[in-house]
């Protein structure tokens, strides 16, 4: 009995893991296409609460192979929860930064380092290349057959399609987030790419024009946190779920790619039959390749611009169509009608092809005849793109009428 | 050897006893029944005396069965005593080679419970293994504050049982869940009987008659549970006369009547209510906003073969369990119905038949957010036969029950859909049967059919071996297969979460336990008795709540598999004026789960823990006793710390599973990061409560005064800890009492 009531006799309650002290707390991810990498480093803390003291840690960035070696400068930044509020509350956090440049392809060891205590680190590589090619159905086009494939990272954690359009109350984009993709072969298959728009929360809006499609997409070599596991990590970490060690919490890499995409059609093809039972060779038969391919990459050539008009002073053509088409068998087209403001984008135009560029306007109905003319000039030109190009400016159509005179 | 191999060793060992030859004299053999109830008597003293001199002796086993054979042909005086009874004398005439059969009736002794008469025969170390017979004398026993002791209070001084703390009106048998233990009052299922103050159930002393409680290896009676079966019989009115007691106290008022209705039929009414909600602030110094009642009618007829009773009941509990917390609440309401009837034959044959329904309903605020609530009923029809085949105890019987399930816990379980409705069809039937085996072995096979909701079979074994004689020791050995087709839901996360929602496995098939116990019971003279039990259990398709890295109120459903090992002693002294005992339980209890997140953050997706109910270590110390006028009694109980799962600390998410989110414009999401699971451990919790009593005639009765005080060295035991605030929430502190009963002549 003497020894369970010493037994009883216990020591103070300590409700933390012992193993907390051990332990600090990232999140962050390197992005090459950003100015400025932000990663937050925090000690595991025993109360809600924070406090504006410093944190003695020294965070680096080492580029495995060339040895260089960014060091992260801590800022204390401070965030006011709930102002206004009876339950307002200020927290401070330490988010430690460089402009430094990160690099496509290049491998990162980050460490936190802290007197006394283990050091944190992980090991992160930034994507080099990305490839994305958006196939376009050739049938049936408005359907969900539509698909895009990603080549060049082993993780796609994010990726939406983000759809302009205008209707009757004017204009907006539809962002349709999807949701993450892991690579097969070497290739991520999203799918199906809708083509249809809503402008949510209204309905007497009419029915949408979609005036510009992009499919936006972001890509990591090493696991991202799964969606489903809603507290951070779905890594297979070997202990507490991170992929830091020593820590809690995740530290990304990837990279970032918009691209645009319109319309893409053939011209109608041409091919030989498979044989006649003579032997003899038929005639050539016409027919149209079920899939038209967009392939988007760093060395992909872009335009964009406006379709205006500056001679009479209208402005912006909306609704002018703007056409490039490759001057040879196929007479692949990529086609767009600007929007409202006269806007268009191409972004998978490749470098070194002729293009026929050709720009016109929306025939324009004659009131009480029942006729529709063309009131301003075409562009019609042809074009060749160097790798990477991105060409910019506005294409100018003239009036065919007078300025002064109403259509 | 493990646990298992060894117990089926031992029960192979017994059973390939031969089958002793034995030169048949004369034999005799019956079954003793409670007169008013018809209910078996276990532990009845029966002899044979002749010239006034003892020469055959044996005891009742739990369905009123005892046998004696080998002996000499002639007269003799048959003789039956049980405390509390009136004593049986009957002449008898025993011939060779012929079993006699003799059953009768033991007559109920009015409540007098004043006084120290716990006998050998009743104490909680010399019954089956693994069950306990719990009388109103030891009830009242142990110090509760209140004029009468309460049936919960006993049980938490066995060694396999476990609670919380002293509020929440949970007890964890064994390593198994509240859910999973099978209460019944009158044959009548009752879901939640105990009350939200844990000294308190449904079964003040005063109610009852007796209770049999089984820690494990419960007979094939009993199915549907997978734990522990607590079995309480309610005592009838007085049938001479009017008889009635009230008593009061800081926490509790109740009072109890009843008496003769007309020729043959008693009444008996209870009410309970609680007072701790009024005198909480000034008693303990801090409010105690839960509150509880019962109350209770019965009204039993007794002919001299048949008899039949009739039951209603009404329970309810309000409260918060974190009085700070008064966004949150709790409630539970019972309600129940039913109508037994037994018959006796004077060949033994003793038929049951129950009619009853039970329903509870229970409903939870949490964090002034979180709205959850539950309901179920029963309606079922049981019938059991326990009749004599020759000179073999048999009990068949069969069990019919409608269950209606209705519950809402989708902000808790995020996989269980809203307003959720069930009905299911309960349908088995049993058998034992109670074999010798040589002169000093008793075997009793039994088994259980379940025809619905899910097919089963589940077989059920006890045996015992006396190998000095009725005066030695008894080793004893239990097996049995025991499964739950209805489950208990509650947020296995936190111990001291009570809100109970039930409902049918989501999946994976009822929840399955087996039980393997082997245990030695032994009179050691001078009043001293110690039994010693050793239990393995092995659980499977436990509901769990799923683990979670960051701690929020709102999970899913799992499942795990468990292990359970543990060992019960216990040493009693009983004397003319002095009863005490020291118990020590030992638990050790593991669950295996399989989780995605554990894959996620501990890089296996298995992980074993010991739940939040794993009390390693637990003792008990009773003592009472007569000093001249007064009743001293005094328990002290000690139990290791529960499991809890160890906070890592908090820092900030960003849900960057879900949105690529800029680190630098935003705080992130507080969180509150859990290590493993259940690695820490609370502090021990020790407390001890005594009480002093005294007895004064009045014209009208006896009038006794109670003065004692729960937790009398003010032990700041802790009940609960809230992880988010650093807050800790203790048991009662240091309180002292007062109580008055009145018990008129």
């Amino acid at each position: 009995m003497a020894v369970l009531l010493m037994a009883a006799c216990d020591h103070g309650f300590e409700p933390l893991s012992p193993g907390r002290e051990a332990l600090v707390s990232v999140s962050g991810y390197l992005d090459p296409s950003a100015d400025t990498q932000w990663i937050r480093v925090m000690p595991i803390r025993p109360l809600k609460t924070t406090t504006p003291d410093a944190f003695d840690v020294g965070v680096t960035l080492t580029e495995v192979g060339s040895g260089r070696v960014i060091t992260l400068r801590d800022s204390l930044v401070r965030f006011a929860e709930g102002a206004g509020t009876a339950d307002s509350t200020t927290a401070f956090v330490h988010d430690f930064w460089t402009t430094e440049r990160i690099e496509p392809g290049a491998t990162y060891r980050f460490s936190a380092t802290r007197p006394g205590e283990p050091v944190a680190d992980a090991v992160v590589t930034v994507p080099e290349r990305l490839v994305v090619t958006v196939s376009l159905h050739q049938v049936n086009y408005s359907g969900d057959k539509d698909f895009a494939r990603v080549s060049g990272a082993n993780y796609l954690p994010f990726w939406e399609q983000r759809l302009g359009f205008t209707d009757d109350c004017g204009s907006g984009v539809d962002t349709l987030p999807s949701r993450p993709a892991r690579a097969d072969n070497g290739t991520i298959t999203l799918k199906p790419l809708v083509d249809t728009v809503s402008r949510r929360g209204t309905g007497q809006c009419g029915t949408p024009t979609i005036t510009r499609r992009r499919l936006w997409v972001a890509a990591s070599d090493s696991a991202w946190p799964a969606p489903d596991a809603s507290h951070m990590l779905g890594l297979g970490a070997s202990e507490r779920a991170s992929n830091i060690t020593n820590a809690i919490g995740f530290l990304g890499a990837l990279i970032t790619a918009e691209v645009p995409y319109s319309s893409c059609t053939f011209a109608p093809q041409t091919k030989w039959p498979n044989g006649t039972s003579s032997g003899i060779p038929g005639p050539k038969q016409t027919y149209f390749p079920e899939w038209c391919d967009l392939q988007f990459d760093s060395l992909s050539a872009s335009s964009s611009g406006r379709v205006i008009e500056t001679r009479c002073g209208d402005g912006p053509v909306g609704e002018a169509t703007v056409r490039y088409t490759e001057v040879d068998d196929s007479g692949k087209t990529q086609l767009v009608k600007t929007a409202r403001d006269g806007t268009f984008e191409f972004g998978a135009l490749k470098p070194g092809v002729r293009y026929n560029l050709y720009v016109y306007a929306r025939l324009v109905p004659v009131y009480g005849t029942g006729l529709s003319i063309n009131i301003y000039s075409t562009i019609d030109d042809t074009v060749t793109f160097s790798p990477g190009e991105h060409r910019t400016g506005d294409l100018d159509l003239q009036r065919l009428i007078a300025c002064d005179q109403q259509p | 050897m493990t646990a298992p191999r060894l117990t089926c060793l031992v029960m192979a060992a017994l059973l390939s006893l031969p089958l002793a030859a034995r030169a048949q004299q004369a034999a005799i053999q019956g079954i003793v029944v409670e007169s008013s109830r018809g209910r078996p008597l276990s532990s009845v003293a029966v002899s044979l005396e002749a010239d006034g001199r003892l020469v055959y002796g044996a005891s009742t086993n739990q369905n009123g069965v005892y046998r004696i054979d080998d002996i000499r042909a002639g007269e003799y005086t048959l003789r039956a005593r049980l405390v509390g009874y009136r004593e049986h004398v009957q002449a008898v005439t025993l011939v060779n080679d012929k079993r006699l059969t003799v059953s009768f009736r033991l007559d109920q002794v009015a409540a007098v419970l004043s006084g120290i008469v716990v006998t050998p025969e009743q104490s909680a170390a010399v019954t089956e293994l693994g069950r306990q017979v719990v009388t109103p004398q030891q009830i009242r026993a142990v110090p509760v504050p209140g004029g009468t002791g309460d049936l919960v209070s006993y049980l938490q001084t066995l060694p396999g049982v476990t609670s919380a703390g002293d509020r929440g009106g949970q007890i964890f048998v064994r390593g198994g869940l509240p859910a999973e233990n099978e209460v019944l009052v009158d044959g009548i299922l009752i879901y939640q009987p105990f009350h939200i103050l844990g000294f308190y159930s449904v079964f003040p002393e005063d109610l009852v008659s007796s209770a049999d409680f089984y820690a494990g290896g419960f007979g094939a009676r009993y199915h549907g549970r997978t734990s522990s079966v607590l079995d309480v019989h309610l005592r009838d009115g007085d049938p001479e006369k009017f008889h009635a007691t009230a008593s009061v106290s800081p926490f509790v008022a109740d009072a109890v009547a009843g008496g003769p209705m007309r020729e043959g039929v008693t009444w008996l009414a209870s009410v309970r209510h609680s007072l701790i909600q009024q005198t909480g602030q000034t008693l303990l110094g801090a409010p105690e906003p839960i509150s509880f009642e019962s109350e209770l009618v019965k009204v039993a007829s007794s002919e001299s073969e048949d008899g039949c009773s009739v039951l209603g009941m009404h329970t309810a509990d309000r409260g918060q369990i974190d009085p700070r917390l008064t966004g949150s609440h709790i409630s539970w309401d019972n309600l129940l119905f039913g109508l037994k009837c037994l018959t006796l034959r004077e060949n033994g044959r003793r038929l049951e038949a129950n009619w009853s329904y039970s329903g509870s309903s229970s409903a939870a605020v949490t964090y002034g957010a979180s709205n959850l609530r539950s309901s179920i009923s029963r309606t079922q029809h049981d019938l059991h036969v326990n009749d004599l085949l020759g000179s073999i105890p048999v009990e068949v019987g069969y069990e019919l029950y409608l269950e209606a399930m209705n519950y809402d816990m989708s902000e808790l379980f995020a996989d269980q859909p809203n307003g959720s409705f069930a009905t299911v069809l309960g349908v088995s039937t049993y058998g034992e049967a109670e074999l010798p085996v040589g002169r000093n072995v008793k075997v009793k096979p039994g088994v259980v059919f379940v025809v619905s909701p899910t097919l089963g079979v589940e077989p059920r074994l006890r045996a015992s071996w006396t190998p000095f004689g009725s005066t030695g020791g008894t080793l004893q050995g239990a097996f049995g297969v025991y499964r739950q087709d209805v489950i208990g839901i509650s947020d296995m996360r936190d111990v001291g979460s009570v809100f109970t929602a039930w409902l049918t496995p989501p999946e994976g098939g009822p929840l399955q336990s087996t039980h393997e116990m082997l245990g030695w019971q032994q009179a050691a003279g001078d009043g001293f008795r110690w039994s010693l039990e050793g239990y393995a259990k092995q659980l499977k398709n436990i509901p769990v709540a799923v683990w979670q890295a960051a701690a929020q109120f709102t999970t899913t459903l799992g499942r795990a598999d468990g292990t359970v090992r543990g060992v019960d002693a216990r040493l009693e002294l009983s004397r003319p004026h002095f009863y005490g005992f020291v118990g020590y339980g030992y638990n050790w209890t593991l669950y295996r789960s399989a989780q995605a997140e554990f894959a996620d953050w501990f890089g296996q997706p298995v992980q074993s823990y010991h739940p939040a109910q794993d009390r390693r270590n637990q003792v008990n110390a009773l003592a009472t006793m007569d000093a001249g006028a007064f009743k001293i009694s005094a328990r002290w109980q000690f139990g290791s710390g529960l499991p809890f799962t160890q906070p890592l600390g908090f820092d900030e998410s960003f849900g960057l599973s879900n949105r690529l989110y800029d680190v630098h414009s935003s705080l992130g999401t507080t969180r509150l990061v859990l290590d493993k699971p259940f690695t820490g451990r609370l502090p021990s919790v020790h407390r001890l409560d005594i009480s002093v009593e005294r007895g004064f005639d009045l014209p009208v009765g006896r009038l006794a005064i109670q003065a004692g005080a729960i937790n009398a060295y003010d032990r700041q035991n802790m009940f609960y800890y809230d992880l988010f605030t650093g807050h800790r929430l203790d048991q009662l502190p240091l309180a002292p009492y007062v109580s008055l009963t009145l018990t008129t002549r």
